[in-house]
């Protein structure tokens, strides 16, 4: 058989079982990291006294974002700001400054996610202080999703019981050796 | 050395810089859904009830947006029945009093994979009375995702 001709064949056979394979394994989507790169930006300043949705992003596939924003009060009062996506949120974020102060937290996000930062002031007898919330700006880089699930930091629950001691979980029933 | 090695050496490489090519050409961004008139599922049985109660669920493959109808009716023509449609992270009210079956249309964002519920519901206050939700239809279409984010509100 004519070399040329044998090598495109198998070129050709080679190139057409490594793309029905491909076809299986070779895209396994998208995915965000937290990162400095901005991608979106809500920047008009927003107040309340009673907490009150003010910002709303929409974020385009699973992963990490990191969320920054600036928060104020009126200089006595606390100004508490919310940051929650449908599976995570970010600590609270305070301040009783009259002055902006910045706030990072980095959120996970399920595909599709809609992240919100509500803001509110502090009740004093029937009224409310007034929180103010500017410069929402979201971060983050789209990187091929790693298509395996990741393992979340296992922490222990400081409500539980104290677990046994190891010695206790020597086997309840030795084995007798085979005496019967 | 056999003569048929180089040729099959040759041939991977090729294969391999065709492969990688055609890899490259089939990377996309994923899929979203738009509303459209374009049905997709359908749940037609009356379901009935108060409390609220879970009436129909279903799921989305991707995340975007859905155009929900229904039909509502109360069973106590002048109380109030409610039909709301529930998604990850929205939410769309039709209510009305009519005794007869009246017709909605909610347009829902989804995430992926979301399990929508609609729920009915009647008036507990000031006595029970029962909603009726039926032929809850959903539409969309499957598009390309952007890829981007978006500003909902600023």
């Amino acid at each position: 058989m004519n070399p040329v001709a044998t090598l495109l064949s198998a070129a050709l056979l080679s190139f057409v079982i490594t793309t029905g394979a491909s076809g299986q394994t070779a895209d396994v989507g998208r995915a965000l990291v937290a990162s400095d790169v901005l991608k979106l930006a809500a920047d008009t300043a927003r107040s309340s006294g009673e907490v009150t949705l003010v910002k709303q992003f929409l974020v385009p596939y699973a992963g990490v974002v990191r969320m920054k924003f600036e928060l104020k009060s009126d200089g006595t009062h606390t100004a508490t700001a919310f940051v929650e996506s449908q599976i995570d949120s970010c600590p609270l974020s305070q301040t009783t400054l009259a002055t902006f102060q910045s706030f990072t937290c980095d959120l996970r996000v399920v595909v599709g996610d809609v992240v919100q930062i509500s803001v509110g002031g502090e009740q004093d007898g029937a009224t409310f202080s007034t929180g103010v919330v500017r410069r929402a700006r979201v971060f983050f880089n789209v990187i091929n999703a790693s298509g395996s699930g990741t393992t979340l930091p296992d922490e222990p629950d400081p409500f539980a019981s104290p677990e046994a001691p190891d010695a206790a979980a020597v086997d309840p029933l030795p084995s007798t050796g085979g005496k019967s | 050395m056999s003569p048929v090695l180089p040729v099959f050496l040759s041939a991977a490489v090729l294969s391999s810089v065709m492969a990688s090519s055609a890899v490259a050409q089939t990377a996309d961004v994923g899929r979203a859904l738009v509303v459209s008139d374009n049905l997709r599922l359908t749940m037609n049985t009356a379901r009935t009830g108060a409390g609220p109660v879970t009436a129909k669920e279903f799921i989305v493959p991707y995340a975007g947006r859905i155009r929900v109808k229904l039909q509502v009716k109360s069973e106590s023509a002048g109380h109030t029945a409610h039909g709301y449609v529930i998604s990850q992270v929205d939410l769309c009210t039709s209510t009305t009093t009519s005794g007869t079956f009246e017709s909605f249309t909610c347009d829902v964002r989804v995430v992926e994979g979301d399990l929508v519920k609609v729920v009915v519901d009647g008036e507990l206050v000031p006595a029970t009375s029962f909603g009726t939700v039926r032929r809850v239809h959903v539409f969309y279409d499957v598009v390309n995702a952007s890829g981007l984010g978006k500003v909902l509100l600023d």
